[in-house]
């Protein structure tokens, strides 16, 4: 006999008696107990009668310290407390901040005039020995700054009467006003640092548009105008809700629903596509000087890519129009070391630049490693898999096999970054572009830069190269970063790609905001204090 | 009563080994993972600031050095400090760890409001192919679609169209509560809709089973009313497979919570754990991996302890 043979069948009048009214009251009732004794985020995010714009952004700012941060998801919010003595316009040109002008008075020596009346949020008054003590700090070894190539090797910084600074460099250094307008210079309430009243590693407290109100980790901070800001009348929204949306999804939903004002998508191939046509959402694409590099070990003794000749196959086989159009959705221009934005590389004339299989096959012949394989190490990031596949593609057409392995950000880093040589023989990451061409040039000089040299080879001419590049101004330097450009590009050690541009989407209905088109240091609320509730 | 203390005392004292264990394997874990604290946060900085980092932190110790003061300090109740905010974690877990336990909660009542009974019908009805096979179709599909494809189409359909439920807007209890059950619906469905498929298959099969025992033709033959024999016979014996089905689901809720508290930005236990993961924060990441342990270990301790009463012969196990 079966068990079907055996069951009773009973019905759901039956079962319905059977589940008594009590026994589910008595179960919602003590449910609804439970949760209602569970606590929510302490602190209320929204001041009544203040205006508030919320913006959701994917990551987290995990350094404070504004002279060693070096992650552009700490560079966002620090731009919003700190000030430095340059900034930027829209074109990437040097604007006063807190120094209202300066003047280069020799090749190796440049003279500030500090803007008066700037005050810190705490009320204090920025004094000229906040900025020299900044500087300084920045070169301090102790500081332990990553800035202090990029801004060139400091022989001093003085006071100059009441309101001026002078800084005199051990060599001409034409990147200087360019690498003081990046967060790593903010000027810092130095009295507070040096006593110790203020750590500058856990909290935040600078002349900026806001200051901090509260932070809750992973999740939110909250900004409050900063009441002392030097510009009259800015800025002219009060406060500011950061919300951290790791989710794309997530931040497109809360545009659409307008729970948000605004939202940053950092290199999100999709976020523009899937943004379209979405009522009252305006869509900002930044032009960036920040890039994609493909990178190919040649300091591992057992990297195939030691040699130059099939370092040079690989990049031949790029198709940089290709990667920007099916790995970044549209998004991306091909560039060399210096993107297009700085109009100092004229692509056509680089040796290496663009597909070119035959030559590229004659190389792989040369070089002797026909039918080679090699692991491509990306991160877990969207658009890393997505270029690594369409490089993949490219270099399978000369016979070679890329076998892509995505880890998480650590391990990434530890093999990439920290182990010297290298643990990886080809993998893709990005640099920024700044707002002098020169600057990220410095990653191909593995002495100076520190965390290529477990993949860069050391090359003189490249070196003497970017040392032209940092020191010459003027006419000249069109030739000499010309020069360079073709350099980095021949040794194809470190392959540029494409621009890694930004997506930035608000609610056109709710905020009226000026975003920047151009941006070089991840700065992407460049304007905020403009910017208008509507 | 004696046999009873002791099947008690013997669950109380594997939990806490298996917590000793636990806590052991996560610290070597998290530290032997590839890319350290100071490298994550300081990928391209000079050796110099990475070192100054670890020394701050006390990570260029020896592993047990640093295990031992880790336990000493948590067995007093401090549970450390976040490497990247410098604040206590204590801290941050007293808004979080709430967040998480609701979410639970109202996922663990949904997925039985809903499953237990749908099993129940679908069993007690299991030669009605058409009831039978809707429930268990239902249960099927449920279980079968991850909670991340239910999230984004509820992530798109509520944020298309207002519905009067919120996505990716947490509100937290004590400023509003309307906002905060509207911000908490969808994450807790979500979350549910495994707990729903499962409870649905536990409690058919469970049923089905039961019906087909001879004290159930009996209860018939001696002319029980069927609101007698489901009292009576049916949902009293379906409590130990409820059980350990409420265990396997809890344990499954701290997983799902990661996931769902990410789409919906949640800040709760879930979103916690995995930025710590990935920016290397040790102290987060050890001690949110042993709370979440704790949690999992008193709840099948307590399933256990309860299997033990509910049915005696259990406890000479």
């Amino acid at each position: 006999m079966t068990n079907e043979h055996h069951s009773a069948d009973l019905s759901a009048e039956d079962l319905r008696s059977a589940l008594t009214r009590r026994s589910f009251l008595r179960t919602a009732a003590m449910t609804g107990l439970a949760a209602a004794s569970a606590t929510g985020v302490p602190g209320a995010l929204y001041a009544q009668g203040a205006s508030t714009m919320t913006w959701a952004k994917p990551l987290e700012t995990t350094m404070l310290d504004p002279h060693t941060a070096i992650l552009g998801s700490s560079w966002q919010m620090l731009h919003l407390v700190y000030d430095s003595l340059i900034d930027v316009d829209e074109e990437l040109n040097p604007i006063p901040a807190i120094a209202e002008s300066w003047e280069q008075e020799s090749p190796t020596s440049y003279l500030f005039t500090i803007r008066s009346g700037v005050k810190f949020s705490n009320g204090a008054d920025l004094t000229i020995a906040d900025v020299v003590g900044s500087l300084k700090r920045v070169q301090d070894p102790a500081t332990g700054s990553w800035w202090v190539r990029p801004m060139g090797m400091i022989d001093d910084v003085v006071a100059v009467g009441d309101n001026q600074v002078r800084v005199t460099l051990q060599e001409p250094h034409t990147p200087l006003i360019a690498a003081l307008a990046a967060t790593m210079c903010s000027i810092l309430p130095m009295s507070l640092v040096e006593s110790g009243e203020l750590d500058v590693s856990k909290d935040m407290l600078g002349s900026g548009p806001y200051k901090i109100v509260s932070h809750e980790q992973d999740d939110n901070w909250v900004l409050e105008r900063n009441p002392h800001y030097y510009q009259q009348g800015l800025p002219k929204i009060d406060r500011i809700v950061v919300k951290i949306v790791p989710s794309d999804n997530t931040r497109i939903a809360q545009l659409r629903d307008g729970s948000i004002d605004i939202a940053s998508f950092e290199a999100s191939p999709d976020a523009g596509l899937l943004l379209r046509g979405v009522a009252n959402v305006e869509v900002n694409v930044e032009d960036v000087t920040n890039y994609y590099i493909l990178g190919l070990n040649a300091v591992a003794e057992d990297s195939p890519f030691k040699d130059i000749k099939l370092r040079q196959a690989v990049a031949l086989t790029l198709d940089r129009e290709l990667i920007a159009n099916i790995a970044l959705g549209g998004g991306g221009q091909p560039t060399a070391v210096m993107a297009p934005a700085h109009k100092a590389c004229d692509t056509s004339k680089l040796p290496l630049f663009g597909q070119d299989l035959d030559r590229a096959r004659q190389l792989l012949a040369e070089s002797g490693n026909e039918d080679l394989s090699f692991e491509l190490l990306v991160r877990n990031i969207p658009a890393d898999i997505q270029m690594a596949q369409v490089i993949a593609q490219g270099v399978a057409k000369i016979g070679l096999t890329a076998n892509i392995a995505v880890v998480d950000e650590g391990i990434w880093v530890q093999r990439a970054w920290i182990d010297n040589p290298s643990k990886f023989e080809a993998m893709i990451t990005w640099y920024a572009g700044y707002a002098d061409p020169a600057i990220s040039t410095l990653w191909w000089n593995p002495g100076v830069a520190g965390f290529t040299a477990g993949h860069v080879e050391n090359n003189d001419d490249i070196n003497a190269a970017i040392d032209a590049a940092y020191q010459t101004g003027g006419e000249a330097r069109g030739a000499v970063l010309q020069n360079l450009c073709a350099k980095i590009d021949e040794s194809a050690n470190v392959i540029p790609l494409v621009t890694r541009q930004d997506t930035i989407a608000y609610r056109s209905d709710k905020l009226k905001a000026k975003l920047a088109h151009l941006e070089g240091y991840v700065h992407t609320l460049r304007n905020v204090e403009t910017f208008e509730l509507m | 009563m004696t046999q009873l203390l002791k099947f008690i005392a013997f669950r109380v004292g594997s939990a806490l080994l298996t917590l000793i264990g636990v806590s052991i394997f996560i610290f070597l874990a998290i530290h032997m993972l590839p890319g350290s604290f100071e490298d994550v946060l300081a990928p391209r900085g000079p050796e110099e600031l990475r070192q100054q980092i670890a020394e701050k932190f006390g990570l260029n110790q020896p592993l047990p050095i640093q295990y031992a003061k880790w336990l000493g300090s948590v067995a007093t109740g401090d549970l450390g400090i976040s490497l990247i905010t410098q604040d206590p974690i204590v801290d941050s877990f007293a808004s979080r760890v709430p967040v998480t336990i609701e979410l639970a909660l109202l996922a663990t009542f949904t997925s039985a409001v809903i499953g237990i009974p749908l099993g129940l019908w679908s069993g007690l009805a299991h030669r009605r192919a058409g009831v039978s096979g809707i429930a268990r179709v239902l249960g099927s599909f449920i279980m079968s679609v991850p909670d991340f494809v239910i999230a984004s189409v509820f992530l798109f359909v509520f944020s298309r169209y207002s519905l009067g439920l919120t996505v990716g807007q947490w509100v937290p209890f004590q400023e509003d509560f309307g906002g905060h059950i509207r911000s908490i619906i969808l994450p807790a469905v979500t979350l549910s809709a495994v707990g729903i498929g499962l409870f649905i298959t536990t409690t058919r099969n469970a049923v089905i089973g039961i019906l087909s025992k001879d004290y159930i033709m009996a209860a018939l033959a001696r002319g029980e009313e069927p609101r007698e024999i489901v009292q009576g016979h049916v949902l009293r014996n379906i409590s130990n497979p409820l059980v350990t089905t409420l265990s396997i689901y809890l344990g499954y809720l701290i997983g799902g919570a990661i996931i769902v508290e990410y789409v919906y930005s949640v800040p709760g236990m879930g979103r916690f754990l995995v930025q710590g993961l990935l920016n290397r924060d040790y102290p987060i990441v050890q001690a949110t991996v042993l709370v979440i342990a704790c949690a999992v270990v008193f709840i099948n301790m307590t399933a256990d302890i309860a299997y033990g009463l509910i049915d005696p012969r259990l406890r000479k196990g």
